[in-house]
């Protein structure tokens, strides 16, 4: 189809000779060229924090799932994330940290804490919906703090197997920044590239017809708890798959990774980077953890900065930074949101 | 027994707390429709007002009309910018820029107050005990009790018995209607504004002499008041009233029970709710097709 | 219609209040096979509500609604539609941001089955999307199929959700004011269409228009304040005296 709805809703027919923006081998290879870039000139410290930026940029495009194309504003989705990082930090303890199954561990957690939360939001909307995810995941958070034995309760996690790589002859440790960078990187590329299969699928197109038409779609015959409980399950695979592998970044994961506001952070990084471009969420994810440790080198009040440009973005560019700077500089924008 | 009585009493102080805190959120997302996460700055801000008052020296039942004209200062700066743009977008953006601007007032808060703990100054007459039935139960949260009640009765009968309410009700439903009576609806809902965040900020200057003021305080009262406005059903006061004490009490005597997982029975309580009943204890009744 | 066949669709002394406000009682009505039947009566005479009970949006107080002998009254929406119950709404229901193709292929793909695939069979859906494209030409509006619905017509709009209905399939189809704000012509054209394009269809049709109703429908059911005070052919309905008292006040014969 060559009208797709961005994620505000309003879609920008255009034939595709009209489109000004590059060409598909062009822009895969600017991508190539800019991911190696790192692995040329960055340290060790500084490709971890790309990886967490990656990771975290992960979650926060399956948040994007839910938020842009469902509607769903979710304050739980730290519980997805940051529970597959407890699951596959405790996993690691017994099983070992073999990345294959840390991810498997992390994409199970992530499908059954889905199940879960679709189990109890299955018939709430909008505003409700916002509170009782919230509430959801307040109570894992209490569990998490509270659990000591298993948890590690306020002080967290540590002590665990660095990740590694069994291939059939060699067990190859992936507890460097390269390692970890490209771990990453895959992670990415792959999360990026399932959650785009499914926008375009029927579910996904399912999905959309939610956002705002609920009546309608049932009277089309779709089950809306259905089409949700699959953008949930959907979702919750490429958090916890994305929780997985963060405990490995700094070998430590806390409860903070379970609070609401580490979902409140995702939709943040969300908002900045573009609701419903499924890209921006990395995008978003880089711009606050890069505020986040460069500016707190400055000054306290890093937390101000977020919020001022949090707000700003709200309040001039609601499709977030780049659609924004891209329409302040005469640019149409690529209604596809894809890379 | 002495001892349910008074856990009884204190369930209900912390009600009455969450009942006005609560009352100022849902006041403002009935009458104008809007959601306003900046209601715990509210709140944190009355709170610091009645710590650094109840220090002073100066007159300690002036701390409580100063916390609600500071808050009420800051809403109604607020709502001439950038509020009032947000009026006629969806709940999400709503939600996105006052949550924005909940962040800058923390730090702004932390910036100015400091990172400690503060606890409020009881005032001398206010001090001690009384005895229920054997056992002692402070003076202090008797007055929450009584003053809570009594401000959340006359807001009450404001907008459910004055015209002054009954104006502020049909602005909901039909603002230009009410428009073509003369009336300026723009000041109404300043003024609406104006007196929830008033509400905010007398709410943390009474919580103050036991909840404290510190970084931190105003996401806990939000997400409390939060879950007290949805769990009442978004749509009248009663069942705002019934969950405050749903959750007030809920929250009290899981501490007494289950004291190291009170707040996950707490909160499983309230999710229980939402989940039997989806629109909350008393649901709007609006017309979908 | 032999006495044995089982009907369409049955509604049997359905009633229903909001609060003190009665807005059905003791309806009933049946929809023969093949049948069209007109629904009638002034504006809050319990039409739509009718609608919302049929199709599952309101469950009734008392009474049943049975589809080709089954027993509904329950079954949520989405339900009713799959097993072959449709209706149309007042408001246009379309997707305004989507094209006209994508409207219908979201209806044609829960009508196939496909409509939650993710890596499931791409011929399966291509084929759910080829039907509605055919839908599309047979209705004259081909050139149109890429457009936004919000940027049609009113009357192609309107002509749009009955496609939409169709694509679905239906066995019996309500259609709600399909006719409302169109000019003579276009609701004469909306409802050309459902007649053609309908395979084996039943319908019950709301709309104000009488020339249309009275010239379209097998019979006619006339409904005033909750209740059902008439139902037979369009000529019995215009010589009844109650339905002209009900709905015009003024002898059907001379209304415009």
């Amino acid at each position: 189809m060559s009208s797709i709805a961005d994620g505000t809703g309003r879609v920008e027919t255009r034939p595709a000779s009209e489109r000004r923006s590059l060409p598909m081998t062009a822009r895969v290879a600017l991508l190539a060229l800019s991911a190696a870039v790192p692995l040329l000139f960055a340290g060790d410290y500084q490709l971890r924090f790309l990886a967490e930026i990656l990771i975290i940029g992960t979650a926060v495009l399956s948040l994007d799932l839910l938020v842009g194309f469902g509607g769903l504003v979710s304050l739980g989705h730290a519980v997805f994330f940051g529970g597959a990082a407890y699951a596959a930090a405790i996993a690691a303890q017994t099983l070992g940290a073999d990345i294959v199954v840390m991810l498997a561990v992390g994409i199970a957690t992530g499908m059954a804490s889905a199940l879960l939360m679709g189990v109890v939001v299955m018939r709430t909307i909008a505003l409700f919906f916002l509170i009782l995810s919230l509430i959801v995941g307040q109570i894992v958070w209490e569990v998490v703090f509270h659990w000591r034995e298993v948890t590690g309760g306020a002080d967290g996690l540590r002590g665990f197997p660095v990740l590694k790589l069994h291939t059939g002859f060699a067990t190859i440790p992936l507890n460097n920044g390269v390692a970890l960078y490209l771990a990453a990187l895959v992670l990415a590329f792959a999360a990026f590239f399932t959650a785009r299969s499914f926008v375009n699928a029927p579910i996904g197109r399912a999905l959309l017809g939610t956002r705002e038409r609920q009546l309608r779609m049932s009277a089309l015959g779709y089950s809306i708890p259905r089409i949700r409980l699959m953008a949930l399950l959907a979702s919750g695979a490429i958090a916890g798959a994305a929780g997985a592998l963060y405990p490995f970044v700094n070998q430590y994961v806390g409860p903070n990774a379970v609070h609401w506001t580490m979902s409140a952070m995702m939709i943040i990084m969300l908002v900045i980077g573009g609701v419903g471009s499924l890209y921006g969420a990395f995008i978003g994810s880089a711009i606050y953890l890069g505020i986040q440790t460069y500016v707190s080198s400055y000054t306290d009040r890093w937390q101000l900065v977020v919020g001022l440009v949090f707000v700003l973005t709200v309040m001039i560019m609601p499709k977030g930074v780049v659609a924004g700077l891209k329409a302040a500089f005469g640019r149409r924008k690529d209604a596809e949101g894809r890379s | 027994m002495g001892l349910y009585a008074v856990q009884s009493l204190n369930a209900l102080s912390f009600s009455t707390l969450l009942l006005l805190t609560g009352l100022g959120l849902s006041v403002v997302l009935n009458l104008m429709n809007f959601v306003n996460l900046t209601h715990g700055s509210f709140f944190l801000l009355g709170a610091y007002v009645g710590v650094y008052w109840l220090a002073s020296g100066a007159p300690w039942w002036l701390a409580f009309p100063v916390a609600f004209v500071a808050a009420g200062l800051a809403g109604f700066l607020l709502e001439r910018f950038p509020f009032r743009q947000f009026y006629a977008r969806t709940h999400l953006m709503q939600v996105l820029l006052t949550y924005g601007l909940s962040v800058i007032f923390a730090d702004l808060m932390r910036w100015g107050f400091g990172a400690q703990i503060l606890s409020a100054e009881i005032p001398e007459a206010l001090r001690g005990v009384v005895f229920i039935m054997d056992m002692p139960f402070p003076i202090y949260r008797l007055f929450i009790i009584g003053f809570g009640a009594a401000l959340a009765f006359a807001l009450w009968f404001v907008i459910d018995r004055t015209i002054w309410g009954a104006v502020v009700r049909a602005c909901v439903t039909d603002r230009g209607f009410v428009e073509t009576l003369g009336l300026d609806t723009r000041r109404i809902f300043t003024a609406v504004l104006v007196i929830s965040a008033g509400l905010g900020g007398i709410s943390g200057a009474l919580g103050a002499g036991i909840l404290s003021a510190y970084p931190g305080l105003d996401e806990e009262v939000l997400i409390l008041a939060l879950i007290v406005v949805v769990a009442g059903g978004l749509g009248t006061f009663r069942g705002t009233v019934l969950s405050a004490l749903l959750l007030g009490f809920a929250m009290t005597f899981s501490k007494v029970w289950v004291p190291e997982f009170s707040n996950v029975v707490a909160l499983a309580v309230m999710a229980a709710l939402l989940v039997a009943l989806p629109e909350g204890l008393v649901a709007r009744k609006v017309r979908q097709v | 219609m032999s006495a044995h066949a089982v009907p369409a669709l049955a509604i049997e002394g359905v009633a229903k209040s909001f609060g003190g406000l009665k807005v059905l009682s003791d309806v009933s009505v049946t929809l023969g096979q093949g049948e069209c039947l007109g629904l009638i009566g002034p504006n809050g005479a319990g039409k739509t509500t009718l609608f919302n009970i049929v199709t599952g949006f309101l469950i009734p107080d008392h009474g049943r609604v049975a589809f080709a002998g089954e027993d509904i009254t329950r079954a949520k929406p989405d339900v009713r539609v799959r097993a072959g119950l449709v209706r149309t709404f007042q408001k246009s229901m379309a997707f305004p941001e989507l094209s006209v193709r994508e409207n219908l292929a979201l209806a044609a793909r829960s009508r196939a089955g496909e409509g939650y695939g993710w890596f499931g069979s791409r011929k399966a859906v291509a084929a759910a999307d080829e039907a509605a494209d055919e839908l599309l030409a047979r209705a004259q509006l081909r050139d149109r199929a890429e457009l936004p619905v919000a940027g049609l017509s009113y009357g192609e709009q309107r002509i749009v959700d009955v496609l939409v209905s169709l694509a679905m399939r239906p066995r019996v189809l309500l259609l709600d004011e399909p006719t409302a704000g169109l000019s003579r012509a276009e609701g004469e054209h909306l409802i050309e269409v459902v007649r053609t394009l309908g395979e084996d269809l039943s319908t019950i049709l709301i709309a104000h228009d009488l020339d249309i109703v009275f010239g379209v429908c097998d019979r006619v059911a006339v409904l005033d304040l909750g209740r059902l005070i008439a139902c037979d052919t369009p000529d019995a309905i215009k010589a009844h005296e109650g339905a002209q008292a009900a709905y015009l006040g003024a002898s059907l014969g001379e209304a415009a």
